[in-house]
């Protein structure tokens, strides 16, 4: 009993563990009608962000910019059918139109608003997070740098020396640092110092504002002294001189109180001086040593012979490359630490993480992968939404400007238009062939400025902004991601040129075929198929057998033959020609032997007395087939109805060899030029328009699952 | 109330009979023999069913063997008939249609002399657009004929194939064309000045001229009429019956020249056959061709005809060897693929109906109309998805997302022939595994629990009950359904069609043959795609898949003895 139970219990698991697998073609469907993004560019199989648009470009397509400045422009040429409107009519319809593209104009100027809005809230949270993400992400990175120190190949004598010269590098770098440094407090001496000097000397002399600090001179003795020791600095230890005896002529021991100030500088100054000089000297004497070493190493090396050093190269190389890592790092690093700029953090840190991905790749191509190569991608993982982020604020930026300057042309061409457009249909209407050139312009400043400007830009901005929702630490600004990727994909919504397609079209096509050959068939086999059930006439035995053999034989065999019999019938008849529906439909009725056999099946289980009882009471034959065979018949007379209504709607040989012109679609083919051609990275649409179609159609199956599967057996299964 | 339904009845049965009895006939003019013949055959039977009492339960099936007559009957004869024909590209016509066009086509003239003669179009014009209603002045040998609008003359069906229209000679400012007045202003000798044509409703006013640079503007309107009327159109001079007509100048351009037909009729012994004026030679006839020597010797082809070439087709398929490679290969595909997949299928579906069929299993019913739906979605559907969305080799999720992510390399689904059955097949097996699944189902359901019962107490294990009870039981249920299954994936053409259209395709054959082409998507490329259409060829292959699954069918009936079934009663 309780292995019974356990069993069971595995088999539940093994069903849901292979049911999402078996379904995932229609899972795929599913979620991918909904996805905003352009699912066939993108690397995940599912996105978290969603919309509907789909399903409305299908169901109520929109007239959106592109399509309102056409029409507007067809309106003004009156180009068919507009020829045979009258002139209110087209008037009102391009004031519609107008308000339209005003409404238009308006909402993507709100919705830019909005999303700069988002925009620059984000980056005002970022700023105000700055000390935060760089203090986090530093100490990230120093941890992994002091993680890959640790675990750095171990060094032969030949890494000795590499690492010594590395080390002299950097103290030579070090040095040449601090001696920039010593620079600097020279020139702030021999510039600043002396011009303020120069200005207590000229006060001095005339005894202006004289403080009362009496033990100054004392001070500016020391220091005077202390510059003493500097040759270079002998410049402004002069003039302190010049001031002290000054101040030893005038007997007056007080002072100005801002060379007070000027005193602490010059002691913090000359401190500092000291302080470098003495770790400059300190690194020349390590230098001094390292290259002694190093000189040491290379005579051993050259004594040891090349074996050691070919062993070494691999590590050499690792060796090496890490260290540059490290050395690339600590520099940005350095930058980072002296920054206080956001867009320099950002940028900086996006270009660290650039240098990890990169060494990442390259290291696992050479070496392969290792615990310094997963801490790496950890690292640089949480790195990764500064590339994204920095991408964002690059291109909203051009974005921003881009479709700044197509409001601008709108709104001119606009009322361009709005003011002329009268009087061009005044020629239009008198004969002659115009178009105005302003909405000309409006269309070319769709076509060339907004897909060549914006869009992309839109497009990359929408993308990222998506992307670091998932990305970002600070799921708090997830809001206004959203709000700035929902905004602009409305905005790219209203702007974009879609392709036109005919789905209402198709499906009802397909409904209206599919309707009346499945009506036709039922009521033609529900008639033919009582003599078969009743009555006994030569072939009743094997007429429907051999009905059925026939039939059996795939209909995509008479492919040609149709094709010539619609062809030669719509030249007498049109309407049952190639590429008609009705010709179509005509086609469709030939599938009558398997219904008769199913319709028939149900009158044998009718009981004959019901009709004799009548027929004594005088009803004839046929009274008594259509007054109490088919009304008892009825539910199976539904089932064929809908059975057949499937089957047509679902075939497609014969519809994509029949009809030629898109309009006359059925929705099978136009579901086939949803995948094709223009269409075929299209998923949105096609998804949308395949989960359409599908629903119906598989709630309708898997609801008369019973009688297919039956009727499916019947042909084959005695009984 | 049943007298008056009678008369409607017999009523709407007169009609019937006057719209075949008049189509029948009118096939039959039209040399359309054969479905003249099945349609008056209907009507006779129609009629013999109503008007013989003892033909009463016939009556009933009337409208359905109407559409069996025109939908499934005679496709079956038209096929076989055109299996033993050329029927295809250059050979659509009859040999009188061909005859028609070679004496009757404008195509078929040649030029007499190099010497374009000046012509001017005038129509009338409407709402300041030019109609269609158009006259032509042409200017031979410095005086000026006038014509409307040239008359058809050869038609076939709807189609105009010629027309024809006299040149009246301008002698005065009013002549008189077709019973009409017209009146032409000026009335002068030169073509540029005329201004207008009056007739007394209409006024035609100047469309186009060559070499006059106002006019040329019109060739657009031009070329309207060139497509609808000139083309076809033949003007003939009464004075010496020299004919003119468009035709395109070295430059390019349509000019009016002084021609001659190319074509005419004469015996060649007791048979009909046709002469070229020009070399005053018999075309050749061969195999419903026509062709033409021309003055170098040169065998050139003309027209065809469909004409009957008895078993060629069929030989063909054996002798020829650039079709037999691929058809043979297409013909082992079709059987391993048929095979292949009710194998799988079936044994996909066999597992999942024995896990199903634990009646101790909580919410089977659910987990079976979960498993029903890869069958229950419209198979178009779920294959667009698959060639779309997984199996696509630069957009699909296989190539771009699950393979990489396995650290795998991109397959070629669709250009590496091997993958490209592998793709046919896993796509046709995840839509057919379901409906196994339920057969079996159906049928373990069948098999009496007495009998594991008793084997329980024999002492058989699992695999041995499975193997000796189960497995004989059910396949003997489901083997007709798995035949049946075999001959529908035989004719599987959607699924080919529509995921690899049969490619990728096999280098060296003439025939548009594909790796992953079944006999039956072979058939359709011949017909509708390639080079040209071979109706003829495509016929005869769709002859011999017609006899493969009659036979395969005809042998499930006598299996399933679904014969019996109707004889029994």
């Amino acid at each position: 009993m309780v292995g019974e139970g356990r069993r069971s219990y595995l088999t539940h698991i093994f069903l849901w563990i292979i049911i999402p697998l078996i379904l995932f073609p229609i899972i795929w469907i599913v979620s991918t009608s909904i996805r905003r993004d352009q699912a066939a560019f993108s690397t995940r199989l599912f996105s978290s962000r969603l919309t509907l648009q789909n399903y409305i470009d299908l169901l109520t397509p929109e007239k959106n910019m592109p399509v309102l400045i056409q029409e507007l422009q067809n309106l003004i040429s009156r180009t068919p059918p507009y020829n045979e409107w009258d002139l209110p009519k087209i008037e009102k319809l391009i004031n519609e139109d107008i308000d339209s593209i005003d409404k238009y104009l308006k909402e993507t100027q709100d919705r830019y608003r909005n999303s700069k809005e988002s925009f620059n809230k984000i980056n005002i949270y970022l700023i105000q997070k700055k000390g935060e993400i760089k203090d986090k992400n530093i100490k990230n990175l120093e941890n992994l740098l002091n993680f890959i120190n640790k675990k750095l190949p171990k060094e032969g004598s030949y890494f000795r020396k590499e690492k010594n010269i590395n080390e002299s590098n950097l103290i030579k770098r070090e040095y040449t640092f601090i001696q920039d440094k010593i620079l600097n407090i020279y020139i702030t001496f021999n510039k600043e110092i002396s011009s303020e000097l120069d200005k207590i000397l000229k006060d001095i002399k005339g005894n202006i504002n004289l403080a009362s600090f009496s033990d100054y001179p004392k001070n500016i003795k020391n220091l005077v002294d202390k510059l003493d020791k500097y040759p270079d600095l002998h410049y402004v230890s002069n003039k302190l001189r010049n001031i002290l005896k000054l101040m030893d002529q005038k007997k007056d021991k007080r002072i100005f109180y801002d060379t007070e100030k000027l005193c602490l500088k010059i002691s913090y100054l000359i401190e500092e001086l000291e302080k470098n000089i003495s770790i400059l000297k300190e690194k020349e004497n390590k230098l001094a040593l390292l290259n002694q070493k190093n000189e040491f190493l290379e005579m051993q090396e050259i004594l040891g012979g090349q074996e050691q050093k070919e062993e070494l190269e691999e590590h050499k190389t690792k060796y090496d490359e890490l260290k540059t890592l490290i050395k690339d790092i600590d520099e940005k690093i350095n930058i980072i630490n002296t920054s206080d700029n956001l867009e320099t953090i950002i940028s900086e840190f996006s270009a660290i993480e650039e240098r990890l991905t990169e060494f990442i790749s390259d290291y696992i191509f050479n070496y392969g992968r290792d615990e310094i190569v997963s801490k790496i991608e950890e690292v640089a993982g949480k790195l990764r939404w500064f590339q994204e982020y920095n991408t964002l604020l690059e291109k909203y930026n051009i974005f921003s400007k881009n479709i700044e300057d197509i409001f601008e042309k709108s709104r001119i061409y606009l009322s361009e238009f709005i003011s002329n457009w009268r009087s061009l249909l005044e020629t239009s209407i008198k004969g002659e062939f115009v178009t105005s050139s302003s909405l000309d312009n409006f269309y070319n400043l769709i076509k060339m400025d907004y897909v060549n400007l914006v869009a992309p830009n839109l497009n990359v901005v929408s993308k990222k902004a998506g992307d670091l929702m998932d990305l970002i630490p600070y799921k708090e600004m997830n809001g206004n991601l959203d709000r700035i990727d929902g905004e602009l994909f409305r905005i790219d919504q209203i702007w974009k040129q879609k392709t036109k397609h005919y789905f209402l079209n198709w499906v009802r096509n397909s409904i209206l075929v599919a309707g009346f050959a499945a009506i036709i068939t039922t009521i033609v086999c529900s008639v033919a198929a009582y003599p078969f059930s009743r009555m006994r006439f030569w072939g009743r035995r094997y007429g429907i057998m051999t009905l059925l053999l026939i039939q059996m034989f795939p209909s995509a065999v008479y492919m040609i033959a149709i094709y010539s019999l619609l062809n030669l019938l719509g030249r007498f008849v049109p309407f049952l020609g190639l590429d008609t529906l009705t010709g179509l439909t005509f086609v469709y009725l030939g599938g009558i032997a398997y219904n008769m056999y199913i319709i028939k099946g149900f009158y044998d289980t009718i009981p004959d007395s019901l009709e004799e009882s009548a027929m004594i009471d005088g009803a004839t034959r046929f009274q008594t087939f259509y007054k109490i065979v088919i009304p008892l018949a009825r539910p199976i007379l539904a089932v064929v109805i809908i059975l057949t209504f499937m089957n047509v709607f679902n075939e497609f040989i014969f519809a994509s060899i029949i009809l030629q012109d898109a309009k006359k679609y059925t929705y099978a083919i136009g579901l086939w030029t949803f995948s094709t051609g223009p269409y075929l990275t299209e998923w949105g649409l096609f998804t949308a328009a395949a989960l359409l179609g599908m629903l119906p159609m598989t709630i309708l199956f898997l609801s008369l699952q019973k009688y297919i599967v039956s009727g499916l057996t019947k042909g084959a299964v005695k009984g | 109330m049943i007298k008056t339904l009678k008369i409607l009845l017999l009523f709407i049965l007169a009609l019937i009979n006057a719209i075949f009895l008049w189509f029948g006939i009118y096939l039959i003019q039209n040399k359309y023999y054969e479905l003249g013949i099945v349609i008056l055959t209907a009507l006779v039977l129609i009629d013999f069913f109503i008007f013989n009492p003892k033909a009463y339960p016939y009556r009933y099936t009337i409208p359905a063997l109407i559409f069996l007559f025109l939908l499934v009957l005679y496709p079956i004869y038209f096929t076989i008939k055109t299996a033993f024909t050329n029927y295809g590209t250059g050979h659509i016509l009859t040999r009188e249609e061909t005859f028609e066009r070679l004496l009757y086509d404008p195509n078929f003239t040649y030029v007499l002399e190099e010497k374009p003669v000046r012509f001017k179009i005038f129509v009338v014009y409407k709402d300041g657009l030019p109609t269609e209603d158009f006259m032509l002045i042409l200017k031979i040998n410095g005086k000026l004929y006038i014509s409307g609008i040239p008359i058809p003359t050869k038609r076939r069906g709807r189609e105009i194939l010629l027309r024809e229209s006299k040149l009246v000679l301008i002698d005065s400012s009013k002549i008189k064309i077709d019973g009409k007045i017209v009146e032409i202003y000026p009335w002068t000798s030169s073509l540029e000045n005329i201004e207008m044509i009056s007739t007394l409703d209409k006024t035609y006013k100047p469309l186009y001229m060559l070499d006059n640079p106002e006019l040329e503007k019109n060739s657009y309107f031009f070329s309207l009429l060139m497509q609808k009327y000139l083309i076809q159109s033949e003007f003939l001079k009464p004075e010496d019956e020299t004919t003119y007509g468009f035709k395109i100048d070295k430059d390019g351009r349509w000019k009016v020249f002084p021609i001659d037909r190319l074509y005419r009729l004469t015996y060649i012994g007791n048979k009909l056959s046709i002469l070229n004026t020009k070399t005053n030679k018999p075309l050749i006839e061969e195999k419903g061709s026509f062709y033409d020597i021309d003055e170098q010797g040169n065998k050139n082809f003309i027209i065809g005809y469909t004409d009957f070439v008895g078993f060629e087709n069929f030989t063909r398929i054996l002798t020829d060897e650039r079709i037999s490679g691929p058809f043979f290969r297409i013909f082992l595909w079709t059987i391993l693929w048929s095979l292949f997949t009710v194998l799988f299928s079936f044994s996909i579906g066999l597992s999942f109906a024995l896990i199903l069929n634990n009646k101790k299993l909580k919410g089977r019913n659910l987990y079976r109309t979960i498993l029903i739906i890869p069958w229950a979605v419209p198979y178009f559907i779920s294959v667009l998805t698959w060639r779309n969305g997984i199996f696509n080799e630069t957009y699909g999720i296989l190539n771009k997302i699950i393979l990489p992510s396995l650290g795998l390399n991109t397959i070629k689904w669709f250009n590496d022939p091997f993958w490209a059955k592998v793709t046919c097949l896993i796509v046709n097996i995840w839509l057919t595994f379901p409906y196994m699944m339920t057969v079996s189902l159906g049928a373990l359901q069948g098999i009496p629990e007495e009998l594991y019962e008793v084997s329980a107490i024999d002492g058989a294990g699992k695999w041995n009950r499975f193997w000796k009870i189960t497995f004989p039981l059910l396949l003997a249920v489901v083997a007709p359904l798995l035949i049946s299954s075999f001959a529908y994936t035989f004719n599987n053409f959607t699924l080919i069609f529509l995921l690899t259209a049969g490619g990728p395709p096999i280098v060296g054959a003439t025939t548009p043959a594909g790796h992953t082409d079944i006999l039956i998507s072979y058939v359709y490329k011949l017909a509708f795609y390639g080079r040209g259409q071979e109706f003829g060829f495509a016929s005869a292959i769709s002859i011999l898949i017609f006899f493969l699954v009659a036979g395969i069918s005809f042998l499930n009936f006598k299996l399933s003895g679904a014969f019996e079934e109707v004889r029994g009663e």
